[in-house]
C-alpha cells in the first residue's frame, strides 16, 4: 500500500534526498512479498558479527510526555485512520549489511510481551506496511524507514499488539557437524488501540505485597497487580524498605524484570533483595509505574525462611481437599441418579 | 482459587514468608496471569496498608513539541533526519506525529556463525559461540544508547528456532537433501549477562530454571529481561542439542533468531 497525497510526496522526497545525501541505496518496496522468509543474507567473506541498531523516531503528539511512547508505537486510532511513524536503522558493522523490515504478531502472556514465531501474523499485521522492506547500508551508515498503520473499517475494537522487526540474516556457510545459522532482530513494539471516544484509561491496582525467603534463594518481595484499565501496562518501579531492625532502611531496589499486562490480566512484580537482609519487620514502600501512571502502596512485611513442616501441612490439606472433592462428586452423582429420567418415545 | 485461599487461611497454615498487616485475610491473590519465571506467591498474602491511586483520568500531560502544516516535511538541523509533524485531515497521510529528539539506538550483536561441532548419536551436544573476529567482544551483546532518562533503558531478549519442514529443529543431513531428519530437543542457557558500565548498572534477569527449551513450534522464548540497563550488556549462551541414537551421520543446521525489543 502506497501513501499518496501532496504532503506525503514531499515527505518521501525528503527521505530519498536524505538517503541520497548519505550515500544509502534503498531498493524499491514492490518486490518483497514475505520479507522474513526471503531476507537476503548480509555479505561478508570473513566471519564477523551481525551488529546493528534501531530506534523509533516519531511519537504521537498526544503521547509526547509518555516515556513508553518514546520506544514503542503506542496510539489509539478510530477505524479509517492512519499513522506513519518512522524508525531509524544503523549498520554498526565494518561491512555492508542488508536488513529486512517487516511487521510481526505479538501477544502478552505470563507478564511478557513476546513476538510471535516467524511468519505468524494477526489482525494488526494486516494493517501495517513498511516503505522499504529491504534496506542496504554500508559500514556505519543509517537510514530511515517509514511504517504505515492504516486501521480499516470494521477493525476489531480494543488493543492490538505487534512488533516492527528489523532483521539481519547471516550468510550461509559451509560447515560440518551441527551448525547454527544466525539471525538477529531488533523490534519496535506496537500497542495500538482501536476505538472512538477518547483514550481508554490506563489503570492498575496493587492488590497485595508479600515478603518471602524461599531457601536457598534471596529474599523476595512480590507485588500482585491487576490491570483494571483499558490499555496494556509495562510495569516497573522501585521498592524502599524502612522502619527495619534498629530503624534501618534499605533500597531503593528495582524489580527483577518488567512485567507487561494486557487489560484484564494480573501478574506479579518481583523484587529480589540481598541475601543479608534481616528478617524484619520492615515497612515496604512500593512504587509501580507504567508510562505516566503511578501507583504506590505500603505494607509491613517479614522475610522469614520457610516454616519447617509446611510442605507436610500442604500435602495434608491437599489430601483433605481431594477427599472433599470426591464427596461432592459422589453427592452430585447420587442426586442426579434420583432425578426422574425422561421416557424414551 | 478464591475458595482455595479461604481454606488455607482457615487452617492457619503459613507458607514461606509472612506478611504482617491488618487486612491479611481480606486480600486475595491475583497471580492467575502471573509470570511463571518468578517465584510462586504464597497463599497467605499480605496487607495493603495504604494505597494512593492517582487522580482518576489524569495519567498524562500533553505538551505538543512542534507545529506545522499537515503532513509536511521540515528540517531539524544538521545531522538529524527530517521530521513529519502535525495533523492531517485528508485521510491519506499519517496523522498526529511529532519528532522525538533523542539520540542513540537499541543495538544487538550476535556472531554470524556458531558451530556446535560434532557429536555421537545418543548424546547431547553443548557449545558456546566462539569469538569469530579479533577485536570484537565475546558472545552476544545488547547496547542501549537511547538515553535512560528518556526511555528507561529497558529491553528484553527472546530466542527461537525457525521452523523448517514442519518443526523448529536442527535438520539434516545436508549431504542427503531428501532425508530431512530432525535432531532432538534444543535448549538455551543465556548464562550470566553482565552490564559493562563501570560500575555495572541495571537489573538483568535470566530464566528461572535454565536452560530453557526452545519449542519445536518456533515460538520465541524470553531469555533475558533488563531494567535500567543502559550501555553494553553481554552474555555467552550455551546451546544444547540432543542427538537421537538413530540420527544419520552428516551435517545438521538450524536458524536461531535472537530478538531484542525495547520494553
Amino acid at each position: 500500500m502506497s501513501v499518496s497525497g501532496r504532503g506525503c510526496v514531499r515527505r518521501l522526497s525528503g527521505v530519498l534526498m536524505l538517503a541520497l545525501a548519505a550515500g544509502i541505496a534503498i531498493p524499491g518496496a514492490s518486490a518483497f512479498a514475505r520479507p522474513s522468509k526471503g531476507t537476503p543474507s548480509s555479505p561478508g567473506a570473513a566471519p564477523h558479527y551481525l551488529r546493528f541498531g534501531v530506534r523509533l523516531v516519531d511519537t504521537p503528539l498526544a503521547e509526547a510526555d509518555d516515556p513508553r511512547a518514546q520506544q514503542a508505537i503506542i496510539d489509539v486510532l478510530p477505524t479509517g485512520s492512519a499513522i506513519g511513524p518512522r524508525i531509524l536503522i544503523v549498520n554498526e558493522e565494518p561491512t555492508a549489511g542488508v536488513f529486512a523490515v517487516f511487521p510481526g504478531a505479538a501477544q502478552i502472556s505470563n507478564g511478557d510481551f513476546i513476538g510471535a514465531a516467524d511468519g505468524i501474523g494477526n489482525e494488526l499485521t494486516g494493517w501495517i506496511t513498511v516503505q522499504h522492506p529491504t534496506v542496504r547500508l554500508g559500514p556505519g551508515q543509517s537510514a530511515m524507514d517509514q511504517v504505515t498503520i492504516r486501521v480499516p473499517k470494521g477493525a476489531t475494537k480494543g488493543e492490538h499488539y505487534g512488533v516492527i522487526w528489523t532483521e539481519q540474516v547471516a550468510p550461509a556457510r559451509d560447515s560440518r557437524g551441527v551448525a547454527v545459522r544466525m539471525t538477529a532482530r531488533v523490534g519496535v513494539r506496537v500497542y495500538l488501540g482501536v476505538g472512538r471516544g477518547g483514550l481508554p484509561p490506563t489503570q492498575f491496582d496493587i492488590m497485595s505485597i508479600t515478603g518471602m525467603r524461599p531457601a536457598p534463594s534471596r529474599p523476595l518481595l512480590i507485588v500482585a497487580v491487576n490491570n483494571v484499565g483499558g490499555r496494556a501496562v509495562d510495569l516497573e518501579g522501585t521498592l524502599r524498605l524502612t522502619n527495619g531492625p534498629g530503624r534501618s532502611t534499605a533500597g531503593a531496589f528495582n524489580p527483577q524484570q518488567m512485567v507487561t499486562l494486557a487489560p484484564g490480566q494480573s501478574g506479579n512484580v518481583v523484587f529480589a533483595l540481598p541475601a543479608t537482609l534481616p528478617t524484619g519487620p520492615w515497612t515496604a514502600n512500593v512504587t509501580l509505574q507504567s508510562g505516566l501512571y503511578v501507583a504506590t502502596a505500603q505494607a509491613t512485611v517479614l522475610f522469614k525462611p520457610p516454616v519447617p513442616g509446611s510442605r507436610t501441612n500442604a500435602a495434608a490439606l491437599a489430601g483433605a481437599a481431594a477427599v472433599l472433592a470426591l464427596i461432592a462428586i459422589a453427592t452430585f452423582l447420587a442426586i442426579r441418579s434420583r432425578r426422574p429420567r425422561r421416557a424414551l418415545a | 482459587m478464591r475458595a482455595t485461599c479461604a481454606l488455607f487461611l482457615a487452617s492457619g497454615m503459613v507458607l514461606g514468608g509472612t506478611t504482617l498487616g491488618p487486612s491479611a485475610s481480606a486480600v486475595t491473590t491475583g497471580h492467575g496471569g502471573g509470570n511463571p519465571a518468578q517465584a510462586p506467591v504464597p497463599d497467605v498474602l499480605g496487607a495493603q496498608a495504604t494505597y494512593t491511586p492517582p487522580p482518576s483520568g489524569v495519567s498524562r500531560v500533553l505538551t505538543p513539541t512542534a507545529t506545522t502544516t499537515p503532513c509536511d516535511v521540515v528540517g531539524t538541523g544538521a545531522g538529524t533526519p527530517p521530521a513529519i509533524v502535525a495533523g492531517d485531515t485528508s485521510g491519506d497521510c499519517p496523522t498526529d506525529l511529532t519528532l522525538t529528539v533523542q539520540a542513540g539506538t537499541l543495538q544487538v550483536q550476535v556472531p554470524n556463525t556458531w558451530s556446535l561441532g560434532e557429536g555421537v548419536p545418543g548424546s547431547t551436544l553443548s557449545s558456546n559461540p566462539t569469538n569469530p573476529a579479533p577485536g570484537y567482544p565475546d558472545g552476544f551483546m545488547v547496547s542501549d544508547t537511547r538515553g535512560e532518562g528518556i526511555t528507561g533503558s529497558d529491553w528484553t531478549v527472546s530466542v527461537n528456532l525457525q521452523v523448517v519442514n514442519g518443526a523448529a529443529a536442527f535438520v539434516g543431513p545436508t549431504e542427503s537433501p531428501g532425508t530431512n531428519y530432525h535432531l532432538g530437543d534444543v535448549t538455551y542457557d543465556p548464562g550470566t549477562a553482565t552490564n559493562q558500565e563501570s560500575p555495572p548498572v541495571g537489573t538483568i534477569t535470566g530464566p528461572a530454571n535454565p536452560p530453557v527449551l526452545l519449542p519445536s513450534t518456533g515460538t520465541a522464548v524470553e531469555v533475558l529481561s533488563a531494567t535500567h540497563a543502559p550501555g553494553i550488556t553481554s552474555w555467552i549462551p550455551t546451546l544444547n542439542v540432543v542427538i537421537p541414537p538413530a540420527a544419520p551421520a552428516g551435517t545438521y543446521t538450524a536458524t536461531l533468531s535472537t530478538s531484542v525489543t525495547a520494553a
